[in-house]
């Protein structure tokens, strides 16, 4: 639980003149459910696809799984699952036509893994992703993420804009993840009882830095740092808090 | 499967509306053109037509799609996810529109050729092959094209803009083509189909790998268009620009002809009366478009003291004597006129300017269009007329001497009536020096006798200041005064080659050249007797004579040198 398969250090990213991320530093440790909460447009998605190596960053450097994802970009998306908050699959495919063709990129692919997480969250594969609704598209790409068994799980807002069932069978299937391979996950979310009841650890992102980072209640009990668990949560709570 | 190959494949399922329709379109087209042209010569002729424009459209239609779309539609941002590098990304696209290129096209083909075995003939199959062969030449422009569009494609959304811009791209490309060729052709190089060819399938080449970095550039900011953009438009704008400076620095240089440049020689010079200025008139190193010109001629001032040199006309030259062709004198210590040479022939336009030193600046200004031609040599006391007969096609040269009321008419062909050739006017009023018949005579206008001095004359040749004559004989070269008709010194051997040296007032130096291999050239001054050897290319360079008695020349080291009135090396004016 100790060591950090994730390291950020002084990270940060900017668009133009607009300064995202300005030296974020985090240590997520093996075997975690972090939650990375901030307000929209706090860089969380930012943060997210840095990890990935699909956004080079300006300058920091960031270690995932021993691998730095600014120039070994491909390296580290073959070794984690990355949930992206949107999810451009071309609309003509079946759900199982994205499957097959992403597969190809996975050597450690699992088949029966594969249709084990299917069963399990419940998706039709059969249907083109044109007709499939937000939660079943975010189901296939958990699926997509999930079957070549990656040590790490990035989520980026997967229970955006879900129903109560699709948000239950996500949460399950992250649950389930976590349990039978000790996989360490890294939540982007804005839902705070799906944060409270996945995530053991939170950061909040503010302003481009990680303001507090540390164990979920903890951070609820802290008299000494003055914070308050709610008020930390709704930091980045715009939408998405039914449930409070 | 390989990455690759599952990239390949994706797009094939990505694009397969066009994979299909683009076959079933070409098909459509040459059977159209099979069934509506009754002459199979026509048919071959429009079906190789039809194939070389619908591989160009597909080839253009491809490339403006291939990432457009994906950009569009999310799709490429989808891939940025995907465990594989941006270039794996690229090569794949790339890939993937060299099979799609190279299957329609060889469908089409295939397809007219079927065409022609089940409804031509031998003779249509190898017109149809003949007629292949001019587009067949182009394929390497087409590359060029192709890869332009696939940039477009990279930097914009819409694979209809995409399409537009790269249509557009290709009349700037054929621009460039003109304006790189019209650059090698003044830098005196002439490419072939070869060469032309070589140098599209590189452009290609190199447009291609600038996709490939804005792509990864892109792909590393999250697909991020902006970053293509950006990348694709500094570069090719700095290239564009670089190329564009030192094009037209490499093809200025060579053209003006500079006055440091040790090919340039120069062709005639004119000093300002105080001496503080020369202008020289420079004809640069020869170059060819293909119509057979060369070197560019350019005037030049250079401040005898600083010897700092200025392009004051370009391109231009000094205005000539029309009797002689030596540079006229300054107009003043500081403006002397120039004649406007047409840039496309280097005849002269009509237009002459006016050079002058302006506020320390030299600048040049039209002259009075109404000038007419001008000789220091042409004496006051005379008004000449020439007019061709019609009777009999000889020409009639009126000479009047106003002062005394007498005119007389010398009657010939073009030669024996030109002024300064057949014709010479003395400065002594009534003199008339003429040769005809190979005969050298003197005619006085008043009692218009003529005595003849000298026989079995080739030419004449006026001085600078038209004060004396070089006539040469088959026995040598007389240099005679063209005010008495008496020698100035004893004639040259048979085997030299005379030449008048230009210079300020009215100077009797000469050039004498020895003919046959390694001989010497030498510089004499018919006034002072001072006589030395020429130590630069006698038979290339020109001189100049200063008016206070020193030279200006190119030395062997083609260098522009002064030397003193008895050849002793002063200064060097220009080092080249």
């Amino acid at each position: 639980m100790n060591e950090s398969v994730i390291q950020v250090r002084g990270l940060r990213v900017r668009f133009g003149n607009k300064v995202v991320l300005d030296g974020v530093d985090l240590d997520v440790p093996r075997g975690s459910v972090t939650a990375l909460v901030g307000r929209n447009g706090a860089g969380k998605s930012t943060l997210l696809r840095v990890l990935v190596g699909a956004l080079e960053p300006n300058g920091g450097r960031t270690v995932v799984l021993g691998v730095d994802p600014a120039h070994e970009g491909a390296r580290a998306r073959s070794l984690v699952g990355y949930v992206p908050d949107q999810i451009e699959v071309p609309a003509w495919m079946r759900g199982r036509d994205w499957l097959a063709f992403v597969r190809n990129f996975y050597p450690g692919w699992n088949m029966k893994g594969q249709e084990r997480w299917i069963d399990l969250l419940e998706l039709d594969a059969e249907t083109k992703v044109a007709e499939m609704s937000k939660g079943a598209r975010t189901k296939l790409a958990l699926v997509s993420a999930l079957a070549h068994a990656p040590r790490v799980l990035l989520l980026d807002e997967p229970f955006s804009g879900l129903d109560t069932a699709a948000r239950h069978a996500i949460t399950t299937a992250v649950l389930t993840s976590l349990r039978d391979e000790s996989r360490t996950v890294l939540l982007v979310s804005h839902s705070i009882p799906d944060v409270e009841r996945l995530a053991d650890r939170v950061a909040v992102l503010s302003d481009g830095r990680i303001e507090s980072f540390g164990d979920i209640e903890d951070l609820a009990r802290s008299e000494r740092g003055g914070i308050d668990l709610d008020a930390l949560l709704l930091a980045g709570s715009t939408v998405g808090v039914d449930g409070l | 499967m390989s990455a690759l190959t599952t990239l390949v494949r994706q797009e094939a399922r990505e694009c397969r509306q066009s994979l299909i329709a683009a076959p079933c379109i070409s098909l459509a087209v040459l059977a159209t053109v099979h069934v509506l042209l009754p002459l199979e010569f026509a048919v071959a002729q429009a079906a190789a037509s039809c194939v070389g424009i619908l591989v160009a459209l597909w080839s253009v239609y491809f490339a403006a799609d291939l990432f457009a779309t994906d950009c569009a539609s999310g799709r490429m941002r989808a891939k940025a996810l995907l465990p594989v590098s941006a270039l794996e990304i690229w090569r794949a696209k790339v890939v993937f529109y060299a099979l799609a290129v190279v299957g329609i096209g060889g469908w089409a083909l295939g397809c007219e050729y079927a065409l022609q075995w089940a409804f031509g003939s031998p003779d249509s199959r190898m017109y149809f092959t003949d007629a292949l062969e001019p587009f067949v030449a182009r394929l390497p422009f087409l590359a060029v094209v192709a890869a332009s569009a696939i940039l477009c494609s990279l930097i914009v959304d819409s694979a209809l803009v995409a399409l537009l811009c790269s249509a557009l791209v290709a009349f700037v490309l054929a621009g460039i083509g003109v304006a790189w060729s019209r650059g090698l052709s003044l830098l005196g190089v002439v490419w072939g189909p070869v060469e032309w060819s070589v140098a599209n399938v590189a452009g290609a080449a190199l447009l291609l790998a600038l996709g490939a970095l804005a792509f990864a550039r892109g792909q590393a900011r999250f697909g991020s268009r902006r970053v293509r953009l950006r990348l694709v438009l500094s570069t090719l704008g700095a290239a564009l620009l670089v190329g564009g400076i030192v094009g037209a620095s490499a093809v200025y240089r060579r053209v003006t002809g500079s006055l440091e440049d040790p090919r340039s020689t120069f062709e005639t010079a004119s000093a300002s009366p105080d001496g503080r200025w020369l202008a020289i008139e420079v004809v640069g190193p020869s170059w060819t478009d293909g119509s057979g010109r060369s070197g560019t001629r350019s005037v030049w001032v250079v401040d005898l003291a600083t010897h700092e040199s200025e392009l004051v006309v370009w391109p231009g030259c000094l205005r000539r004597d029309w009797l002689n062709g030596c540079a006229l004198p300054w107009d003043d210590a500081a403006s002397f006129r120039a004649e406007v040479l047409s840039f496309e022939d280097m005849r002269y336009t009509g237009s002459n300017v006016r050079v002058a030193l302006r506020d320390g600046a030299w600048a040049s200004t039209p002259c009075d269009p109404g000038e007419t031609d001008e000789s220091r040599i042409a004496p006051a006391w005379a008004e000449t007329t020439r007019e061709k007969r019609e009777n009999d096609g000889m020409y009639a040269l009126s000479v009047r001497w106003p002062a005394r009321g007498i005119e007389r008419e010398f009657v010939g062909d073009r030669q024996e009536t030109g002024l300064g050739r057949g014709i010479f006017l003395s400065p002594v009023p009534g003199r008339v020096l003429t040769l005809r018949d190979d005969t050298l005579a003197w005619v006085d206008l008043e009692d218009e006798q003529a005595v003849s001095l000298a026989t079995d004359v080739y030419t004449l040749q006026p001085s600078p200041g038209g004060s004396a004559i070089l006539v040469r004989q088959p026995n040598g070269v007389q240099a005679l005064s063209a005010l008495d008709g008496r020698p100035l010194r004893e004639p040259w051997p048979a085997d030299c080659v005379v030449s008048w040296i230009e210079g300020e007032g009215d100077p009797h130096a000469v050039l004498v050249r020895e003919l046959g291999r390694g001989g010497r050239g030498f510089v004499e001054d018919l006034d002072n007797g001072a006589r030395f050897e020429f130590e630069g290319d006698s038979w290339m360079s020109r001189m100049h004579r200063l008016s206070d008695g020193r030279y200006v020349y190119v030395d062997q080291h083609s260098d522009i040198v002064i030397a003193d009135a008895r050849g002793a090396r002063l200064e060097k004016l220009v080092d080249r």
